[in-house]
């Protein structure tokens, strides 16, 4: 493309070598988990370049006006094909490429008309020589928004010195504007309930469904999450079965066809019955539209220019790539003679049906094409190829390469009209741009533009059993990597250097390694500490804990990421470094820097305290083991003080002990056990489930009890008597004490996970009735 | 003119519970040229959250109900009285090809409406081997009423009908691969053969009146539901049954219309249970209750 880039953004090129560019992008995209899910492949890292697209405010002001009509284009006719339908009445638009388009949704007509068919609009286009060109129109579920708002994040960072000088207009202004849009689609005007339907975080596109949600503010969640219920959609809430709360919007993510398993595909699980109905009856805004899809018909370009005059009287302001449909005669006949110079696409994928180059088939396969097209007309059209602008990419030696460029831009329905995001995602062979349009920002935020973290709305279940999760990953990671470390130390200490106390130590320890982390006994340090696949090891937990947060991405802030993904490379570091302690530290120094988000960034709301609660359940079920694994065998003297001092040490709290200067195994019981002002031990975190279990909405079924019975137990602990040594010969009170506490506990979380978000029952469908008889 | 009460009981039967079942009926007849409605009614047991009625896309009677209760039994009981007139079939009919071609681009409201039927469906896509089949029938300049019959009489001298050989699910290559089916295999066949020599077709769901071997009494619960076809003729719409290689006459009540069976599918829905086997019955009468 001919445009001309900023001169800081020249300057900046002309002193750090593109391969330098390139690399810190990846490395921001890797910190802050940026993914995108290749359909049928695993997560991948997100593909970006590090140049932006620069666009002209000349240039970007007339395809902004294009874009902006055409949505509206798009929303009107949408109107009339499920509503009066006078379109095909008049014979303005076949009714075989309307109804013939698997993206018409029959039940969706509807005899009063909605406010909106379109809200969010995604148009694909190219700047050709001859001007900009659409070569499609995306507005089933559009995916890319979000994508380009984390594009403008990481180019930002990694062209700071530019993007500071440069006038680029920002991209913040327009999730306000999506924001206000949906709330003025709730159907009754006071304070909108608004939630955004995922497929998932399995979906492709997860990661910016995450973005968006909590940039928007509204919670993400599943169909399983949502009920209809007297003619209306609710979503389920925690604290009790029953409890639900009204939507008013549903900003979609997930496909039509599969949003409701009653009326629309009956095997999917990713809808909810009734949808259909709700929004038939008018008591729900869904967007878009569930029968949006048949306006990414190629099929209606044609027809476009005519529909523009007609529904806004306006001439069409953006052409489309020139294109034939092949359900008339003259279409049918030019696409047929034109086979090899044009692309040949179905109206609608399926059914085998895909798009071709006609220049790149045999004469026997052109054949073939034809007589499906014979055979099928109105399911395809032929497109005259366009040759899109180029713009260089950094390649993989540093080189730089021009790739044609395909922009998707976007535009959101907001008083009254289209507003357009200024840029978009770009997309050059196989990597994004970002999109910088010259010019300052016009208008002033409405609405402050932070990223929030975590949603207003109803805690779900869902949300609620992956923070329940997260917690106690990330406890129990922290609670390992610190036990383990005590042990690669006493390990340090007494492998070259054999003295019976120390030997005789360091077996309890590495016995208790594999006690307290249900681990095989005998597994090795190292397998303990970096064996992903072994349960109760340091990267097993880490991996949980990580996936975990994936699932529940829009509930944590961008800092979580860098210290997740700094979590995952130090973790990778420890499986070859001879350092173990060290890397211990570094993992830990991580696990430590996401307590204290949780501790210092996080209001205190249910989320919180769930995931609270549930830490300090795992702390507690910790110690508890750590004490009964090392301290109920009493063995030679100088190696009980070795064990009692890496006991101390795996339970942060040995300078607590030097500083009171109490020795003893009583006052080591005490500090660990009962004591109420000693952060790790069980007392204290008992205390603390007291008030989280007094904030975690839900019906009492049992947790309070639960709780009782664990501070029942503590309560008539006394260190000294755990301290004494029985007819056994061991510690057996202690031992009794520690796997009580153990199994209540153990008790309690599960009551707590039973009440607050036992799953659902699954969906399948009634048996359908058999048609017979009759002959 | 015939009447009919109608009842049309569907029962499933769960061995654990059931926490939602939410349904979708088309099973109140709808009024058509020579049939009314004269009442009709769903109930379902236990007794729903909600039932409402809506007439869908294609002018059916459409019934969503939400049953939220634990159950391990759910009932869908439909009631209706029907009069039925005999309707003469048309004396002639134009050529197959003159009625294909004044679809095309067609803006009166009846042929309008009939090109959505003309188009491939869910259930229906294209496929070469229907079209082979059909093309035997429709010989040039054939009255498009005489090529649909003679469809049908092919498709019922062709095909042996075998309860419990299909299920809802069969696509029409199986049948035509299999050479057996039941009234909804040939009705998906008439409609699909139709649409392949670009005529507008759809397919019926509705009941046959039966009549009991002579000197027997008539079982009690021994109906079923039908399923037949019906063609535009560019006039009008002309029913015919391949399963009994016959028009339709007084005897048959229509209950709905579609492109095919799943716009019309007498019952379905969706339950939330965890695992556990259920058994499903059915039980139609269909009785004279006066006649005309």
């Amino acid at each position: 493309m001919e445009e001309v880039w900023p001169p800081e953004l020249a300057a900046l090129l002309d002193r750090t070598p593109p391969a330098e560019l390139a690399a810190t992008t990846r490395r921001l995209l890797a910190d802050e988990a940026i993914t995108y899910r290749p359909p049928g492949e695993d997560e991948q890292p997100w593909a970006l370049d590090p140049l932006p697209l620069p666009l002209a405010a000349a240039a970007w002001a007339e395809l902004e006006a294009g874009v902006a009509q055409r949505a509206l284009l798009l929303d009107r006719l949408l109107a009339d094909l499920y509503g009066p339908r006078l379109t095909l009445r008049t014979g303005l638009l076949p009714v075989e490429v309307v109804l013939g388009h698997p993206g018409y949704v029959h039940g969706w007509a509807r005899a009063t008309p909605r406010p909106r068919e379109l809200f969010l609009a995604g148009t694909d286009v190219v700047r050709t020589p001859d001007g900009w060109r659409v070569l499609g129109d995306r507005v089933q579920a559009p995916s890319g928004a979000g994508y380009a708002l984390a594009n403008r994040r990481i180019v930002s960072r990694v062209l700071a010195a530019a993007r500071r000088g440069a006038q680029i207009r920002r991209l913040g202004p327009f999730f306000d504007a999506m924001r206000r849009g949906l709330e003025e689609l709730a159907p009754a005007a006071d304070r909108a309930r608004i939630v955004l339907l995922t497929p998932g975080p399995r979906s492709e596109t997860a990661y910016e469904q995450a973005l968006l949600a909590s940039r928007l503010g509204f919670p993400l969640v599943l169909a399983s999450e949502l009920t209809v219920r007297d003619g209306r959609v609710w979503q389920r809430a925690m604290g009790g079965a029953g409890r639900l709360e009204p939507v008013d919007v549903i900003l979609r993510r997930v496909d039509a066809t599969w949003c409701d398993p009653l009326d629309l595909r009956q095997d999917s699980h990713l809808g909810v019955p009734g949808l259909l109905e709700a929004a038939r009856l008018g008591t729900v805004t869904i967007v878009n539209g569930l029968g949006s899809g048949v306006a990414e018909n190629p099929g209606l370009l044609p027809f476009l220019p005519a529909a523009a005059r007609a529904l806004l009287d306006e001439p069409l302001a953006l052409p489309g790539a020139p294109t034939w449909w092949c359900g008339e005669p003259t279409g049918r006949s030019h696409v047929l003679t034109h086979l090899a110079d044009l692309f040949v696409k179905p109206i609608a994928r399926g059914d085998g049906r895909r798009s071709v180059d006609g220049a790149a088939l045999t004469a026997a396969e052109r054949a073939e094409l034809a007589a499906r097209i014979e055979a099928e007309p109105h399911a395809w059209i032929g497109q005259e190829p366009q040759r899109p602008g180029t713009a260089p990419v950094v390649a993989a030696d540093g080189s730089l390469d021009d790739r044609p460029v395909v922009l998707r831009t976007f535009a959101v329905a907001v008083d009254g009209g289209f507003r357009v995001l200024p840029g978009g995602l770009a997309e050059a062979g196989p990597v994004a741009k970002d999109v910088w349009v010259s010019g300052a920002t016009v208008s002033a935020p409405s609405t402050p533009s932070t990223p929030s973290t975590g949603a207003e709305g109803p805690l779900s279940p869902r949300v609620a059993a992956d923070l329940f999760w997260l917690g106690r990953y990330a406890e129990r990671a922290e609670s390992t990597a610190r036990l383990l470390r005590a042990v690669a130390d006493r390990f340090a200490d007494f492998r070259s250097t054999p003295e019976p106390a120390g030997g005789e130590a360091l077996d309890v320890l590495l016995r208790a390694a594999t006690t307290v982390t249900t681990t095989p006994p005998g597994t090795p340090l190292h397998d303990l500490i970096t064996d992903r696949d072994l349960p109760g090891s340091l990267a097993y937990a880490v991996h949980r804990l990580t996936g975990v947060a994936r699932a529940v991405r829009e509930q944590l802030s961008t800092d979580t990421w860098l210290v997740l993904g700094r979590l995952a490379a130090v973790l990778d570091e420890a499986t070859s470094t001879s350092d173990i302690s060290g890397a211990l530290s570094r993992v830990l120094e991580g696990l430590l820097a996401l307590a204290g988000l949780a501790a210092e960034s996080h209001v205190r709301d249910p989320g919180w305290h769930l995931t609270d609660a549930v830490r300090r359940v795992e702390r507690a079920q910790h110690v508890a083991a750590l004490v009964a694994a090392t301290l109920c065998e009493p063995g030679l003297p100088v190696a009980d003080g070795l064990v009692q001092e890496s006991v101390l040490i795996a339970a942060e709290s040995l300078i607590t002990a030097r500083r009171r200067r109490r020795t003893g195994l009583d006052a080591v019981l005490e500090l660990l056990i009962t004591d109420p002002d000693n952060p790790r031990s069980i007392g204290y975190q008992a205390d603390r489930l007291r008030q989280d279990v007094a904030r975690v909405p839900g019906p009492d079924g049992g947790v309070l009890a639960a709780l009782v019975a664990v501070e029942g137990r503590l309560a008539g602990l006394r260190p000294t008597e755990l301290a004494r040594i029985g007819p056994d010969g061991t510690r057996d009170r202690l031992r009794a004490a520690c796997l009580g506490l153990g199994s209540d506990l153990a008790r309690f979380a599960e009551v707590l996970e039973g009440t607050r978000f036992a799953p659902g029952a699954p969906l399948r469908p009634l048996g359908p009735v058999a048609v017979g008889g009759g002959g | 003119m015939n009447t009919y009460r109608i009842t049309h009981r569907t029962t499933y039967g769960y061995d654990d519970e059931v926490g939602e079942s939410f349904g979708r009926a088309h099973l109140l007849p709808r009024d058509r040229p020579g049939q009314t409605c004269l009442d009709a009614q769903v109930t379902v047991t236990p007794r729903p959250a909600e039932l409402r009625e809506h007439t869908d896309w294609f002018g059916n009677r459409a019934t969503y109900f939400a049953v939220i209760e634990d159950h391990r039994r759910l009932s869908v009981l439909a009631e209706s009285t029907v009069a039925v007139d005999e309707r003469p079939p048309p004396a002639t009919t134009p050529p197959w090809e003159t009625v294909r071609d004044r679809l095309r681009g067609a803006t009166d409201p009846l042929l309008l409406d009939a090109r959505g039927y003309a188009l491939p469906s869910p259930r229906l896509p294209v496929h070469a081997e229907v079209a082979a089949y059909a093309r035997a029938s429709f010989p040039a300049g054939r009255p498009v009423a005489d090529a649909a019959l003679d469809l049908c009489g092919r498709i019922h001298r062709d095909f042996r009908y075998a309860s419990g050989s299909s299920t809802v699910g069969s696509t029409v290559p199986e049948l035509l691969a299999r050479g057996s089916g039941v009234c909804q295999d040939f009705a998906h066949l008439a409609v699909a053969g139709l649409r392949a020599m670009g005529l507008a077709a759809r397919y019926v769901s509705g009941y046959l009146e039966t009549t009991p071997p002579p000197g027997r009494p008539r079982a009690v619960g021994a109906d079923a539901s039908h399923a037949w076809a019906s063609v535009c003729t560019g006039a009008d719409w002309l029913d015919l049954d391949p399963t009994n290689d016959r028009l339709t006459d007084a005897t048959y009540v229509e209950l709905a219309h579609g492109r095919d069976y799943a716009d019309v599918a007498p019952l379905k829905g969706v339950i939330f249970a965890d695992a556990g086997e259920g058994v499903m019955e059915v039980a139609v009468d269909m009785i004279r209750v006066d006649r005309g």
